[in-house]
């Protein structure tokens, strides 16, 4: 299956933020867009049970001068097990202009067993514009005792602003080669994987991320090189990887001075 | 005959030669301390697991694309994979360290030797990682040559710092620096024609040990 969903959120005279294009077939489905604390709340929905190979799936979001955009997923991104060989494809850039603010939170993806999967991620941002942005991997469907016996993951992100790279990561993930995942395993054998960037011109909130630290998370961040800030962690499960997303993001809303809008999960 | 190169080779490459590395843990004792490499066991599992991969995966492919394009004078090119490193280093610590072993070592090497593509180099503003440094050092070397000393500089750096942060005789660090290099030396000529659009390695713990290191109360190594 091919799908598309091209979005431009604006700012409108009354200073709301609204969707002035949208352009989507299937599997992406728009629920109705909805305001809260000041962004407008976009969820992507693919009301299949998910991706399977041969799926390319490209999602481009433009977020215009003013506009506070919230792009999120109702549920987790399932890959069922490749038949073919091929992998299922996921594109996704978010352009985000001056002044814009957009934060980006999917819910986690679940690599069933067999899967292969390619995602490539392009953060583009004008100079001035605020961006949090969140990627959470989990090992497979835990609960069925499936942990890392997908096939491939092959995941490239791209952090640019004003036309600067400010952080790039690429890999492949193939338990086949456990080598490749022993930077998960190490640590907690079953983990969740967190991965944030937060381009803001607000001090980091240091003292609520310390408060973050417990059991079952190995937590850490830093500045990028040319500014803003990126936080990672592994997580022992899935239940502490749920809790310490949403201490991130409140951390970060707050040091923002604004207040989260509401998802209605955490 | 003696290639010409051999010489700068074991002078460069010597403990001896005073790039700073010594002070360097480039993580490793963040990930002592939290008990993920608890003893010489682990120690050498690390090396098998987490460094070996990282250099054949990430490291020698981009250090064979910065000799490219050193060896064909190309500045920019090399400027530009430089500039490319400060993204990939995602934790500050071992994005400074890397800058400061490279400059170090660049301005070392502008003393030893009146170089004009080094002091052109120099003279252009670059980051100066490590690596990028390096490749142009080394760029009169055949490529496998030059990612072998690298490799071992990376090995045997790990190795020995961990001889400072645990339990472990000379006997044995050298015994793994053996080891590793022996498992990585047939996949090395391979690793330098990876392309630099394919090159990447997940490292997620090595980064957020490295994250915790840069605000730990006491430390031994600046990275």
């Amino acid at each position: 299956m091919k799908g598309h969903l091209h979005l431009t959120c604006a700012l409108q005279g009354d200073g709301t933020s609204a969707l002035r294009q949208q352009s989507f077939c299937a599997p992406f489905h728009l629920s109705k867009p909805h305001r809260d604390a000041g962004a407008l709340v976009v969820n992507v929905v693919n009301p299949t049970a998910g991706l399977f190979d041969g799926d390319e799936l490209e999602l481009v979001a433009h977020v215009e001068p003013g506009a506070r955009l919230v792009l999120t997923t109702p549920s987790a991104g399932r890959v069922y097990q490749s038949r073919s060989g091929r992998p299922a494809k996921v594109s996704q850039t978010v352009r985000a202009a001056a002044d814009s603010f957009v934060e980006f939170l999917p819910e986690p993806l679940i690599p069933q067993a067999g899967a292969i999967y390619a995602q490539q991620t392009s953060l583009e941002l004008a100079a001035g514009a605020e961006l949090l942005f969140f990627e959470w991997l989990s090992p497979g469907r835990v609960a069925s005792g499936e942990v890392f016996q997908y096939r491939q993951l092959a995941w490239q992100t791209d952090l640019q602003r004003d036309g600067r790279l400010l952080a790039r990561e690429r890999y492949c993930l193939e338990p086949s080669q456990p080598a490749s995942l022993a930077a998960l395993t190490d640590h907690f054998p079953q983990a969740h994987y967190l991965g944030c960037f937060w381009i803001s011109p607000h001090p980091l909130p240091r003292a609520a991320l310390a408060a973050l630290e417990g059991p079952g998370v190995y937590l850490g961040w830093s500045p990028l090189a040319a500014g803003g800030w990126t936080a990672k962690a592994l997580c022992a499960d899935a239940l502490t990887a749920r809790r310490l997303l949403g201490g991130l993001r409140t951390a970060f809303y707050a040091a923002m001075e604004r207040e989260p809008p509401s998802l209605g999960r955490f | 005959m003696l290639p010409d190169w051999l010489p700068w080779l074991l002078q460069v490459s010597d403990s001896a030669f005073p790039s700073g590395a010594y002070a360097h843990s480039l993580g490793l004792e963040e990930l002592v301390q939290a008990g993920v490499v608890g003893d010489a066991d682990a120690l050498e599992a690390y090396l098998h697991r987490q460094v070996l991969p990282n250099l054949l995966a990430l490291e020698l492919p981009l250090l064979a694309h910065g000799h490219r394009c050193a060896a064909h004078g190309d500045l920019a090119g090399l400027q530009a994979l430089d500039e490319e490193l400060d993204a990939w280093k995602l934790a500050a610590e071992l994005r400074a360290a890397s800058r400061q072993l490279g400059s170090r070592r660049l301005a070392l090497t502008q003393q030893l030797d009146a170089d004009p593509l080094v002091s052109a180099y120099a003279a252009r503003g670059a980051p100066c990682h490590h690596l990028a440094v390096c490749a142009l050092e080394l760029r009169h070397l055949p490529v496998e040559a030059a990612a072998c000393a690298w490799a071992q500089q990376a090995i045997a750096g790990s190795a020995t710092a961990a001889m400072k942060l645990m339990r472990l005789g000379q006997e044995r660090c050298q015994g793994m620096i053996r080891r590793a290099v022996l498992a990585l030396s047939p996949q090395l000529a391979a690793a330098c024609q990876v392309p630099p659009h394919r090159a990447g390695w997940f490292n997620p713990l090595l980064e957020i040990a490295s994250m915790r290191h840069a605000q730990a109360a006491e430390r031994l190594f600046i990275s």
